[in-house]
């Protein structure tokens, strides 16, 4: 069953997971699995900032929120869903809630 | 330099264990398997040979399979050990061929079978010198990235062999054979800049076609091109996805594919070395 994250639930990065950014892109590859993942702009800003310790959801909104042009409720929505997609795939984990 | 050695032929016995790790053709060959063993790893190729990697100090043992020449062994090791080995140590190798175009080089990378020599040979052929036909050795300069030269030597199947060294000897089918850089198909010896790489396709296109890669769809085609001795071990996997990363950040790269007809050479030679010169102007 997916679990429901709340805004303060806390993550970091996977020790398995290394990430870069070219050309706009940021590449995560699971060094367990060998997969190869693709963040966008803002996904590799989420990124970024879960790599420089902003750990909970609503942090990582704040983030966004300063550095992109959108509402809040959308940003926590499409925050919500990249991260849920990000645990899912066992590239974050959920360090608390 | 690797110590290396070469002991007589043997028959190759079932390894009492399970590969951590195993290369496997599009077809769903494997081609090499990679095994653990007490003082480091030993990569089998099956019914060719098997390759002993002392982890301490790098040296290699290779034991020929049974009817495996030993001279053939010797290009395994060559086309994939060394280079795996150079990669374990921190150096910049993939699978593919290269050539002089302009004032640069351009790699050609793919899977086994793809073309990679045919296509060095036919700019060989075409005025434009290979480097090196198998594997591409990379080096950083201040200037940026050189590709390394490697043997004056193409290894062609008997169909590439006619086409490009009609003169020498016919190779047997299905196997390859080796011609030494020649006045038709020369060798360029020294290192040159890195201009561009290429990716080639699996030649099912009627059309010669080039499409840009972004550098993050770059990376990750790259990285598959690599000789990794061990996945599982991580600080050096990801040491080596760090040094890809920036070669694909720094370095144009594009998707290639053109239908695998002899005829067509000419025209994709045209098309890559016009558009390779071209960017060198810009």
């Amino acid at each position: 069953m997916t679990k429901v994250f709340d805004l303060q639930d806390r993550f970091a990065p996977g020790a398995d997971v290394v990430a870069r950014e070219v050309g706009g892109e940021t590449i995560l590859l699971d060094l367990g699995t060998g997969t190869y993942f693709g963040l966008n702009e803002v996904g590799g800003k989420l990124w970024q900032s879960l790599e420089a310790g902003q750990r909970s959801i609503s942090e990582l909104c704040d983030t966004v929120e300063q550095t992109f042009d959108a509402k809040r409720d959308i940003i926590e929505r499409d925050v919500v869903a990249l991260v849920q997609d990000l645990a899912n795939r066992n590239l974050i984990i959920l360090e608390s809630t | 330099m690797t110590p290396f050695s070469m002991l007589n032929q043997q028959p190759q016995d079932e390894i009492p264990a399970s590969p951590y790790d195993c290369w496997v053709t599009p077809d769903g060959d494997e081609t090499a398997q990679f095994y653990r063993t007490a003082t480091g790893y030993c990569v089998r190729f099956p019914d060719q040979a098997d390759f002993l990697i002392d982890v301490d100090s790098l040296s290699v043992q290779c034991i020929p399979a049974d009817g495996m020449a030993q001279d053939d062994a010797l290009i395994l090791y060559y086309n994939s050990i060394q280079p795996m080995l150079g990669n374990y140590r921190g150096q910049l190798h993939m699978h593919a061929s290269a050539v002089r175009c302009g004032t640069g080089a351009i790699g050609f990378l793919g899977l086994s079978r793809r073309g990679k020599t045919t296509l060095a040979g036919a700019f060989a052929s075409a005025g434009h010198p290979f480097l090196t036909e198998d594997v591409l050795s990379i080096t950083i300069s201040e200037d940026g990235y050189l590709v390394q030269p490697s043997r004056p030597v193409l290894r062609l199947f008997s169909d590439s062999a006619a086409l490009l060294a009609p003169h020498e000897p016919e190779a047997e089918s299905g196997k390859k054979i080796s011609f030494s850089a020649q006045t038709s198909l020369p060798h360029w010896s020294r290192p040159c800049p890195l201009t561009a790489l290429f990716l080639l396709g699996p030649g099912e296109s009627e059309i010669t076609s080039i499409e840009r890669l972004q550098p993050a769809d770059a990376l990750t085609q790259l990285m598959r091109h690599s000789f990794i001795l061990d996945v599982e071990d991580r600080p050096r996997l990801k040491a080596h996805f760090d040094r890809i990363a920036a070669l694909a950040r720094a370095t144009s790269c594009f998707a290639l594919d053109y239908p695998r007809r002899y005829g067509e050479l000419h025209k994709v030679i045209e098309t890559v070395s016009t558009m390779v010169t071209g960017e060198q102007i810009d």
